[in-house]
């Protein structure tokens, strides 16, 4: 039987009791569906209940999990504390071996003594000092090997005057001293004391000034008393210097705007004079070399004389091919070019000069040769080599003063500092970019990264000074920009409010929308049950 | 507030008067469905047309056609003369012989339509000029047809197209390639090749293509005959089955022709359009018609379906326009179409136009074929919601219009008898749209007029077989109308979506049906059933036909064409859906005695 | 030698280096065209023009970063093959020799751009399409196509948000990943697209205003589009009349203030505030800082040859010294090594065929009856409840 279309539901069952009292009218009688059993009612409620537990016990934390943006844990305080310079206070401290042999011991010591409490005087810049220690005696001569932790030896000779030399081919500074100069037991101070204070101070002056503007970059120290004329020299080095890689790629370029010359001695040129250099840079960079030569390349710039002004745009960056995408390493450009052209000083007559340096990038030589030549021998390019490997050392950020030895030693020590401040940067921007932009998610190997280099920029900052320094501060900055720069990292795209809504609403609404009646209608019925139950107990109490 | 509300819109359900009303509902829908037309064509709810599609950049190149090629133009035209009457096959070896002669690959299909008795034969050539630089992965169509639509040949339009070919030939900057079709005719060759094109061809009639390029994007089709000089051009842009091509198509060769060549256009034959309201009501009541019967309209017509938006161009009038004014306006169309890098989309499917720069698109005129749909679904239900009721003695009556419907009283309806009778008259519907489509041409008019006369005689036999077989009730009859309205309410309904003009036609003729009740009276039925014999669908085609000024035969050989070649469906609409209802109509309005 | 007086000299002929006019050393340029589709032709001629521009004057391609996502010169609809043109008088080709595009086709993505700006690349990238810049770069961004309310749109399929712009800015800013950036930007509703920048030392401009369209300028009747927008087209004009060569005093402020309103056809917007000194500081950076390639050279002085020869001996003799100590040990070595082993003959082995899958085979197959096993006993086990 059809039930009657416009007839409203809910009072089925009241109008059906109605309907069965009152006498019956002509047309046939309604019947109205039997009333629900309670099993049923009940396997009703059950199964409304079990969707709603699929759902709630199964379908969110599923839907919570996969929705979630895996985020690493990252030692946020811990990062932003090094990048602000609480974890570590960079302090150099630059072990110097006194070798005094022909001095007794104790007037040894006592001259040691007094010479670091000298320096202690001296120096006002607490991230760099010396430590003077003396070396044990030894009987053999001088060109034994140096002691590996101390940067500098000072040998203490006794001689007619009182003169410091650097040893020109190792770490080493010599003092003579007239045997009357030497400082009693018991004296609180002496000459040459104060002149072995002095030397060595200047001496690494500029190793100091350099470090300390460094580490005046980084929030809590301050560059120590440094006259604005050095921190402008300072400031040009920084912007000169290229930043460290563990791998330089060097390009020795030959450009010529003829057809000669065609070939060039380069290979036995970069044998003699540049393998040297090379060589002793080997415990800090690595080197790749690659030559080429172009013909017909014609500079920006045609004027006999050129001017500084015309330098910058001497080099045809459109069509010379200088910048190769070997490796990943950075190029060096060395440049020769074959030519008449000079450079004039407009200020001062009769000065020329015939190469010069762009800062970052390389270094440029004009060598003149006649037209016929069609090869350059090795001869001629000795004295182009020769500005190179000294502006190599310029681009690197050797400091200018010293010998050859101790200015490495010294470039060692500086980037150690500088990787290490590099490295908390990193870190700090970590801890920043984390936290502010909640969305982009973390992998674990990020974790991994940051505590490997906080590891080493620990190991770093308690043996700055040492030649292990630096190998460790190169990890923590490697893994410091390797953990900042992951390539998962990509911030999610900017997703409004709107589109959110937009795509969970087709999918979650059609699926809602009977869970939600259903549930009402449940609830609706064990409300109505609970109340016709309470009106029971009140009729069968007021009965 | 809500609440009460809705209790007091619940308690309207029981209001009497909410029974009186559907009627005028009815009556105030179809009203306003109509007026609703009439006021499209005004400024306020019509638009301008404009170009949607930003690839298609129309008129931005300059077109280089004219000069030397005119005297290549003159010269073929002297070849197509020279072939004038001759028969297919000679023909295009000519033109295949002209084509492989500068370089352009050439196939042949041939094809043999059975329709009316008649057969449609013919044999199609087509070269296809590959896009240097493409990737053959798309082709538009260059159509032209050797006979013109009314019959002529047409001349000029082959000589254009072998003259723009070769001209086509010497561009490299086409991306897709270029298909020149000449069928012998315009209605059925296109449609042959069109098919077999896609593979969607019957092989026993249609033979494969021996060639085949990339997928359609677009079409045009050149008709003209003679070499006059002439003013505008006439844009055909009908479809089978009422479909359109893409507004953009028709918007990008107006704008071309109009704003570059200057040349204006027109469509719908509407050669005077004035812009005033009349021309306009015009233009749009022509496009309904060619719409409403959905047969072919000209070359072009077989690839809409397809999805592939093609027109036809028919230079008209006396001007100073010349083949060369033509040649670039196809020329700058073609330009235009290269641009585009998928089909046109971004413009209106569904539209009317008023003018050539005047359209409504579907979502301003649906709601009046709608309307007309839903009128006949109010009156299914109302008349349901009647027949749902407990008979009332005549004495009652007076009473219980005031009282509030008792609901609970709703009777047990019996829906056998009203079913049956829906079902078997739409039925019987199949047997006309099987005659008609299978008997031979000459004897067409003969068996019109036959059926015609069984039709108006159908229901006075069914009626009385009924009363003396089944004595059915009041309620039965309310049931079957309501059954047979509400066929009629959902056909119409979807069928405005596909074919709006058909929906509109067919609802707007059959509205009396929701309005005739069974009377007592004896000669009121016998008044009503002769109106309603008026309306009848076999009276609409006489009258159409003598309106047209044409033979219902002809009417009748262009249907059974149009269904056994084209595949167009109005047949389908006439005799199953509308016919049967008005027979069920007419079967209630006569017969019924009351319980 | 007096090695006090020696450091204060060479710091003193350091001084005679000239003072950097601005504290950057190298320039970069990033030109993202983001529209594709022969109807799109002006947005990469666009693109092409400045790229032609900040090559004229002095970038090199290394330090370019070309992202072009449609290859209008070999669009079969190209009347003219191989070539862009930015002007209908076709002087000048913007694309035929001499170009390097690092981003092409359906690499140019949102996804990448923003990799390019954080440098969040993966190991295999190569260097020349990444962003190498330091905290001393100046970097020109130009980027043109269809854009609307705060929104960039990529290749017809996706869209850059300002907000996601703003964040990757901020990135490089922590990461001192520039000195200074000049933002150009030539769409619809073009200053909407900055106007959510928050990073300093940024100056920004925009075509229109929000609800503003930016216009074409002409259109090319032969290539049948049109060939450049207004905006880029009297920036160029500017460019190209006013800034002739790396020696141009004409700075961002004259740059901005001839741009004709009633020529653009949109407002054209500036963006200061982000940049410490604000209007003035900004407006009174040099052209060429952005779009040249300033390097302060340091010229050598002639004395310095000693010096070089000093440190060519003091390396001979380390390397001497270094060389005769790793000799000692190589003698220490080779003491206490042991003889090579006699080479043996090798083996010939011939192995037997394996099957292509093998690996858990009866696993699987164990797996699966289980499973099998499993469903059948269940659909018995039900049966059975039912009855």
């Amino acid at each position: 039987m059809a039930p009657p279309p416009s007839g409203p539901t809910q009072e089925d069952t009241a109008s059906s009791a109605a309907a069965s009292e009152s006498p019956a009218p002509a047309a046939p009688a309604i019947k109205a569906p039997p009333p629900e059993t309670p099993t049923a009612i009940r396997r009703r409620s059950y199964i409304v209940l079990s969707f709603w537990l699929l759902v709630v016990f199964l379908g969110l934390p599923f839907w919570w999990k996969t929705t979630t943006i895996y985020r690493a844990d990252l030692p946020l305080d811990r990062m932003l504390e090094w990048a602000d310079g609480k974890a570590c206070r960079p302090a150099i401290p630059i072990q110097i071996a006194v070798h005094a042999d022909s001095l007794q011991e104790e007037e040894a010591n006592h001259l040691v003594r007094l010479a670091q409490h000298a320096i202690d005087d001296l120096n006002d810049f607490s991230g760099h000092h010396l430590r003077l220690q003396l070396a044990p005696r030894q009987d053999r001569p001088r060109e034994s090997e140096q002691n590996p932790n101390s940067a500098l030896s000072i040998h203490l000779k006794p001689g007619d005057a009182t003169t410091a030399a650097l040893d020109p081919y190792r770490a080493a500074l010599d003092i003579t001293y007239p045997l009357n100069s030497v400082p009693p037991l018991h004296s609180a101070s002496s000459m040459l004391t104060t002149y072995i204070a002095t030397e060595l101070r200047s001496t690494f002056a500029e190793e100091q000034s350099i470090v300390s503007y460094l580490l005046s970059s980084s929030p809590t120290s301050k560059p120590a008393g440094l006259s604005p004329a050095v921190v402008e020299a300072l400031e040009k080095r920084a912007t000169r210097a290229l930043r460290y890689a563990p791998t330089y790629h060097l390009t020795f370029s030959l450009f010529t705007d003829g057809p000669a010359p065609t070939t060039w001695d380069i290979d036995t040129a970069i044998n003699e004079y540049m393998k040297p250099l090379l060589d002793v840079l080997g415990p800090i960079h690595n080197f790749t070399i690659d030559t080429q030569v172009q013909l017909y390349a014609t500079p920006g710039v045609q004027s006999q004389t050129l001017t500084k002004d015309d330098l910058a745009s001497f080099i045809n960056a459109a069509e010379w091919p200088l910048s190769p995408s070997i490796g990943g390493a950075p190029t060096i450009n060395f440049l020769t070019f074959i030519g008449n052209q000079t450079i004039g000083f407009p200020d001062s007559e009769g000065q020329t000069s015939q190469s010069w340096m762009i800062p970052q990038w390389g270094t440029v030589y004009l060598l003149s040769q006649p037209d016929t030549n069609s090869h350059v021998t090795k001869d001629a390019l000795r004295q182009p080599m020769l500005t190179f490997g000294g502006h190599l050392l310029t681009l690197l950020g050797t400091p200018q003063s010293g010998s050859l030895p101790l200015r490495l030693s010294s470039l060692s020590r500086i980037r150690s500092a500088d990787l290490l401040l590099r490295a908390s940067d990193a870190l700090g921007s970590l801890a920043r970019l984390s936290r502010s932009l909640p969305s982009i998610a973390i992998p674990r190997n990020v974790a991994d990264g940051v505590a490997k280099s906080i590891r080493h920029l620990e190991e770093a900052c308690a043996g700055l000074g040492s030649s292990e320094a630096l190998y460790h501060a190169r990890i923590a900055e490697e893994e410091a920009e390797r953990a900042f720069f992951e390539k998962s990292m990509v911030g999610q795209l900017y997703f409004p409010d709107e589109h959110k809504i937009a795509v969970y609403l087709p999918l979650l609404g059609p699926v809602t929308v009977p869970l939600v009646m259903g549930a009402i209608k449940e609830i609706k019925r064990l409300l109505q049950a609970r109340k016709q139950r309470a009106q029971e107990a009140k009729d069968k109490k007021s009965q | 507030m809500t609440i009460s509300l809705s209790a007091s819109a619940l308690s309207l359900r029981r209001d009497p008067r909410m029974l009186k009303a559907p009627p005028y509902l009815s009556f105030a829908c179809i009203l306003i469905g109509l007026i609703w037309l009439l006021v499209l064509p005004l400024d306020e709810y019509s638009r301008r047309t404009y170009i949607s599609e930003n690839a298609l950049l129309p008129g931005q190149v300059h077109t280089y056609f004219g000069g030397s090629e005119q005297h290549v133009f003159r010269a073929y035209k002297e070849e197509v003369a020279a072939l004038s009457g001759k028969d297919t096959h000679e023909i295009n070896n000519s033109i295949e012989e002209i084509l492989k002669g500068f370089g352009v690959k050439v196939g042949r299909q041939s094809y043999t339509y059975g329709a009316a008795g008649g057969a449609h034969s013919g044999e199609n050539v087509y070269g296809i000029l590959q896009a240097p630089r493409g990737d053959a992965t798309e082709a538009i169509v260059l159509v032209c047809p050797w006979k013109t639509i009314d019959g002529s040949e047409n001349r000029v339009g082959v000589a254009l197209s072998l003259t723009l070919a070769r001209y086509f030939k010497r561009w490299s900057l086409w991306s897709k390639d270029i298909i020149l079709l000449f069928p012998p005719e315009p209605k059925v060759g296109t449609q042959a090749w069109v098919d077999a094109y896609h593979d969607a061809h019957d092989p026993r009639h249609v033979s494969p293509l021996p060639l085949k390029s990339g997928a359609l994007q677009g079409a045009l089709a050149i008709d003209y005959p003679s070499d006059h000089h002439f003013s505008t051009l006439h844009i055909i842009y009908d479809g089978v089955n009422g479909q359109l091509p893409n507004l953009d198509l028709i918007n990008a060769v107006g704008w071309i022709a109009g704003n570059q060549m200057g040349i204006p256009s027109f469509i719908q034959g509407q050669y005077a359009h004035q812009n005033s309201y009349q021309d306009r009501l015009k233009t749009m009541f022509r496009g309904m018609l060619s719409q409403g019967l959905g047969n072919v309209a000209g070359a072009h017509s077989s690839f809409i379906p397809y999805h592939v938006d093609a027109v036809t161009l028919q230079p008209w009038g006396m001007g100073h326009q010349d083949e060369m004014a033509m040649g670039r306006v196809i020329e700058g169309s073609f330009r235009s179409l290269n641009n585009l890098l998928e089909h046109l989309h971004q413009s209106f499917f569904f539209y009317l136009l008023m003018s050539r720069d005047r359209f409504v698109s579907i979502g301003t005129y649906l709601p009046s074929a709608m309307l007309l749909a839903a009128n006949f679904t109010i009156m299914a239900i109302f008349l349901w919601v009647k027949s749902g009721q407990a008979p009332e003695s005549e004495g009652d009556k007076s009473k219980e219009k005031t009282t509030a419907l008792d609901t609970s009283n709703t009777v047990e309806r019996d829906m056998l008898l009203p079913a049956a009778i829906v079902a078997g008259s739409h039925a019987l519907g199949m047997i006309p749209l099987f005659i008609f489509n299978r008997l031979p041409g000459d004897v067409l008019p003969h068996a019109f007029a036959i059926f015609s006369g069984i039709s108006i005689v159908l229901p006075l036999i069914v009626s009385h077989l009924l009363t003396s077989f089944y004595k059915p009730t009041v309620q039965q009859s309310q049931l079957t109308k309501s059954f047979s309205l509400l066929v009629l309410g959902l056909s119409l309904s979807t069928l405005a979506t596909l074919n709006f003009s058909l929906s509109f036609i067919i609802g707007l003729l059959a509205t009396p049906l929701s309005f005739v009740q069974p009377t007592k009276s004896q000669p009121l039925r016998w008044g009503f059933a002769a109106l309603l014999s008026l309306i009848a669908p076999p009276t609409i085609a006489y009258t159409a036909a003598m309106a047209a000024g044409a033979d219902v035969g002809d009417l009748l050989r262009d249907a059974s064409f149009g269904w056994n070649v084209l595949g167009v469906y109005t047949p389908v609409a006439i005799w199953g859906v509308w016919w049967p209802a008005w027979t069920v109509g007419t079967v209630n309005v006569l017969g019924f005695a009351a319980a | 030698m007096l090695f006090p007086i020696r450091l204060l000299a060479v710091l003193a002929t350091s001084l005679f280096l000239p003072l950097a006019s601005a504290e950057h050393t190298n320039n970069w340029a990033v030109l993202v065209g983001t529209s594709r589709f022969w109807f799109n032709y002006r947005h990469l001629s666009n693109v092409l023009s400045m790229y032609r521009t900040v090559k004229r004057l002095g970038i090199p391609d290394s330090q370019i970063i070309l992202m072009l996502p449609d290859d209008m010169a070999c669009n079969p609809r190209n009347a003219f093959p191989g070539t862009v043109y930015s002007n209908s008088n076709r002087a000048m080709d913007l694309y035929g020799d001499n170009i390097e595009v690092d981003y092409r086709g359906y690499e140019v993505t949102v996804e990448n751009f923003i990799r390019l700006l954080t440098d969040r690349v993966g190991d295999e990238m190569p260097r020349s399409k990444r962003l190498l810049t330091d905290d001393k770069s100046n970097i020109l961004i130009y980027m043109t196509g269809h854009g609307g309310n705060e929104f960039l749109k990529f290749q017809d399929a996706e869209e850059i948000g300002a907000w996601d712009l703003a964040d990757a800015f901020q990135q490089m800013w922590e990461k001192k990943r520039y000195h200074e950036i000049l933002f150009m930007i030539d769409t619809c509703q073009a200053n909407t697209m900055f106007s959510r920048l928050y990073s300093p030392n940024i100056i920004a401009t925009g075509s229109s205003e929000l609800d503003q369209s930016s216009y074409s300028h002409h259109a090319d009747n032969d290539v049948g589009v049109a060939v450049i927008d207004r905006y880029t087209y009297y920036n160029l004009e500017f460019l190209e009349n006013q800034v002739k060569d790396l020696s141009s005093q004409k700075t961002v402020g004259d740059l901005f203030d001839s741009y004709d309103i009633s020529k653009i056809h949109s407002n054209p917007g500036m963006r200061y505030d982000l940049f410490p000194g604000g209007a003035d500081v900004a407006r009174s950076r040099l052209i060429t800082d952005f779009f040249g390639n300033i390097q302060n050279v340091e010229v050598d002085q002639k004395e310095n040859g000693a010096l070089e020869e000093e440190l060519l001996e003091l390396g001979r003799t380390i390397a001497m010294l270094r060389q005769k100590e790793a000799d000692e040990l190589n003698q220490y070595n080779n003491a206490t090594s042991v003889p090579a082993s006699q080479p043996t003959e090798p083996v010939k082995h011939i192995r037997g065929a394996t099957a292509l899958t093998e690996d858990n085979w009866w696993t699987k197959k164990v797996v699966g009856a289980t499973a099998l096993a499993g469903c059948v006993g269940l659909w018995a086990l039900g049966s059975f409840l039912e009855t």
